[in-house]
């Protein structure tokens, strides 16, 4: 599915989601729009993620529970803490979709959309370089945790010394993404990355029918949830 | 007419007169890369280029050689625009391509005619798919899809890429990821290629594969530059070799006289060696080589498989370490990675591993130090068997990527932290740090940030914090890559005499290295 498809989903759930109001208005779209990110997970055979984002969001149900022997629980429960759960309940399809597109979507094509929705490149280079930061930060992680191992710089030494050890974690991390950013970027410039040019299109950048469709739908949705806003209502009424 | 001749004489590609200081100039606005300018090693604050004159015609290749910090990659970098784009400071002179001055365009222009080739393969890639990659470059150009999809075919059936094309590039080893990187350059199509040592990341394949590159794009009449510390495997691709030092260039030879020199006189210069030098050094000593474990044409291989070995009594010796077994598995993979049992380090107390990139060394002495929790196994220590998770309070490590393991905010701080839990006085542990630091070398930098040393500092500071770990096995992954002459021997020198005491495992591609130390060698094979 395109870019441009992926974002407009994830634009429509993430704000849908959080409205009360539209929640208690359109209660059957609120479960068929938290279902779509569990078949996409399914879809793409990320089985693991899938089942933790139901776990997920069976556990952040439990707030609004009917079932007496819960509330009894949820009577010792801070409030704060149940507030945090509604949130986390509210916002879970957004980071839901969030996941699928950073799994999804390679560079390029992310470069690509942004282009050709007219979006100024320096944010798109800016934020494109998110995609190929995770993985190395992973990566860096992976070797720093080992030289820290190596050392003889135990768990002991976290809870005696927290920040110093800390910073033995962080400044190799630091110092290493700095380099490769900069790198990075040196590379990219010489490959003729720059800001003000067209950039080639591939036939998948293009907009299918269903890509269009899908843009639709959720346009519409969104439509319906600027109705329904209060503010809105208020409007139409008179 | 006169007028005419001669500029139809004038050679392909020249630079005149170029003068560069990294001085920053005052009128300038402050400038955000200034932070990590300064941690770009020693090569910020005095070295410049001073009076560079040389010209090249089409499809000829040039080798720049000098010690670390002469000027090579600031050099390159004036060729493709990073200076003065990147880090400012005063450049006079001129650059021709094809007869037309370079200097006025910004690197990302230049980018169509030029071609950049870093030396660390890991950050020089900007998607996360090999094929992505591939026409990225060719895409920043604006060339249409087919152009690039015809472009590439050839390019990917010569270099049997097919099956990389859906790899992520993170899952390739350097030595690929190398190549990647050139077949993105030559999508584009360029006059020029800069290659800053291409070659420090990989082994001896790569190295071949990358030289068989550099060859094609020299039929296809492409100009190369290389700067580079390894000269082996450049001997018949270059066609002119210029040493620098200091920002200047010191000699000039052509390729048939550079080749001519022997070890001695290259040894004055200062640099490594060619092939023919090591060549020539052997065969008047054969015999003296024979009762020595090395040779370095055909070294004394010991495979890790295949080779059922019984514990022999030499393994109860001191410093003898044995595996009885060893396994390991990445989730993904299919096959182990490591598989092997009775296998000793015994007789000698350093013992190099090579093998090609991506065979597992670096899996193999990640496990042997017990910084791999997957593997399983068991390994004998001076009599004891020991479970391989206990292993890391007996091994210390120098990693491939030193920066990982220079945690502290002075090279005085990071010795006294392996110092830390050995019950020495505040006295004690000054005196030891003295002693490690002149003997190293390291003696003026103490209270520097670690991120400002160079290269080779760095190097043996990690070296020097590790052995003050006291720990009896040493294990050096890559201690030499991207060190000049100097540099390397220095390191050479202190294995040599670490390994009075200590057991020492390296792993490396380094073929003077290994040739500096006589070690027993064992090659890594699937």
């Amino acid at each position: 599915m395109n870019v441009r498809t992926k974002i407009m989903v994830a634009l429509c759930i993430s704000t849908v989601m959080v409205n009360r109001s539209f929640r208690l208005a359109f209660p059957w779209l609120i479960i068929i729009l938290n279902l779509i990110p569990l078949i996409w997970l399914i879809c793409l055979k990320r089985y693991k993620v899938a089942a933790f984002y139901v776990i997920a969001y069976l556990l952040s149900l439990t707030y609004q529970t009917e079932i007496v022997f819960l509330q009894n629980i949820l009577n010792y429960v801070p409030y704060i803490i149940l507030m945090m759960m509604a949130i986390f309940h509210y916002m879970l399809p957004g980071f839901a979709m969030a996941f699928i597109i950073f799994t999804t979507t390679s560079v390029q094509e992310y470069i690509n959309a942004m282009s050709r929705m007219r979006i100024p490149m320096a944010f798109t280079i800016a934020t494109s370089v998110l995609f190929r930061f995770m993985p190395t930060v992973k990566a860096e992680r992976i070797g720093i945790n080992r030289a820290v191992k190596m050392r003889g710089i135990t768990k002991a030494r976290f809870i005696k010394q927290p920040l110093q050890t800390f910073s033995f974690v962080i400044i190799p991390l630091l110092n290493c993404s700095v380099r490769i950013g900069d790198e990075l970027s040196m590379a990219s410039l010489c490959r003729g990355l720059s800001l003000n040019q067209e950039r080639t299109v591939r036939p998948e950048d293009q907009l299918k029918i269903w890509d269009w469709l899908v843009i639709i739908i959720s346009l519409l949705i969104l439509l319906m949830f600027v109705f329904n806003l209060n503010g809105m209502r208020f409007l139409f009424q008179t | 007419m006169k007028k005419h001749s001669r500029k139809l004489k004038q050679p392909y590609f020249t630079v005149e007169n170029l003068n560069f200081s990294y001085k920053p100039d005052q009128s300038d606005q402050f400038d955000w890369l200034e932070p990590t300018l300064r941690s770009d090693q020693t090569e910020v604050e005095d070295i410049c280029l001073s009076e560079i004159n040389f010209s090249l015609e089409r499809g000829e290749c040039l080798l720049l050689t000098g010690p670390s910090g002469c000027g090579k990659t600031t050099l390159l970098r004036t060729i493709n625009g990073i200076i003065p784009e990147f880090y400012s400071g005063q450049l006079d002179g001129e650059i021709n391509l094809n007869q037309k001055s370079v200097l006025t365009l910004k690197p990302e222009q230049r980018g169509c005619k030029i071609g950049s080739i870093f030396q660390n393969p890991r950050s020089q890639f900007f998607n996360i798919i090999v094929q992505d990659e591939l026409s990225f470059g060719c895409e920043n150009l604006n060339i249409s899809y087919q152009e690039i999809q015809t472009r590439l075919a050839p390019l990917i059936e010569q270099f049997q890429f097919e099956s990389y094309l859906e790899r992520r590039l993170f899952d390739l080893s350097g030595g690929e990821k190398q190549r990647v990187a050139c077949l993105s350059i030559a999508a584009m199509q360029p006059e020029l290629i800069l290659y800053d040592e291409p070659s420090s990341n990989l082994d001896k394949q790569g190295m071949e594969a990358l030289r068989d590159l550099m060859l094609n794009f020299k039929e296809l009449g492409i100009t190369q530059i290389v700067a580079e510390h390894r000269l082996a495997y450049l001997e018949d691709v270059s066609d002119k070799v210029m040493l620098m030092s200091q920002g200047k260039i010191i000699k000039r030879f052509t390729n048939q006289d550079f080749q001519a020199l022997n070890f001695t006189e290259l040894d004055k210069l200062g640099i490594r060696k060619t092939k023919k030098a090591y060549v020539n050094l052997i065969k008047p000593n054969m015999n003296l080589v024979k009762s020595k474990p090395v040779e370095i044409k055909q070294p004394n291989l010991l495979y890790l498989k295949n080779k059922p070995l019984n514990f022999p009594e030499k393994v109860l010796k001191q410093n003898a370490l044995a595996i009885k077994s060893l396994y390991l598995k990445y989730p993904r993979s299919k096959f182990p990675v490591l598989d092997f049992e009775n296998y000793n380090f015994v007789d000698q107390n350093i013992h190099v591993l090579t093998g090609s990139n991506g065979v597992g060394k670096t899996s193999l002495i990640h496990a042997l130090a017990g910084l791999e929790k997957r593997a399983k196994g068991e390994v004998v220590w001076q009599r004891e068997k020991i479970r391989l998770n206990k292993l890391n309070k007996l091994c210390g490590v120098v990693f491939q990527d030193i920066n990982h393991q220079l945690f502290s905010d002075s090279c005085f701080d990071e010795m006294a932290l392996s110092l830390e839990n050995q019950k020495f006085t505040r006295q004690e542990i000054e005196e030891l740090i003295k002693n490690m630091a002149d003997r190293l070398d390291l003696a003026d930098h103490l209270f520097e940030h670690p991120m400002n040393l160079s290269g080779g500092q760095k190097q043996r500071l990690a070296i020097a914090s590790t052995i003050l770990l006291n720990r009896p096995i040493l294990i050096l992954d890559e201690p030499t890559s991207g060190l000049d002459f100097k540099n390397m021997q220095s390191i050479a020198n202190l294995i040599k005499e670490i390994a009075k005491e200590k057991l020492i495992l390296i792993v490396t591609h380094d073929q003077e290295l290994i040739f500096e130390l006589e070690p027993i060698i064992h090659e890594c094979k699937n």
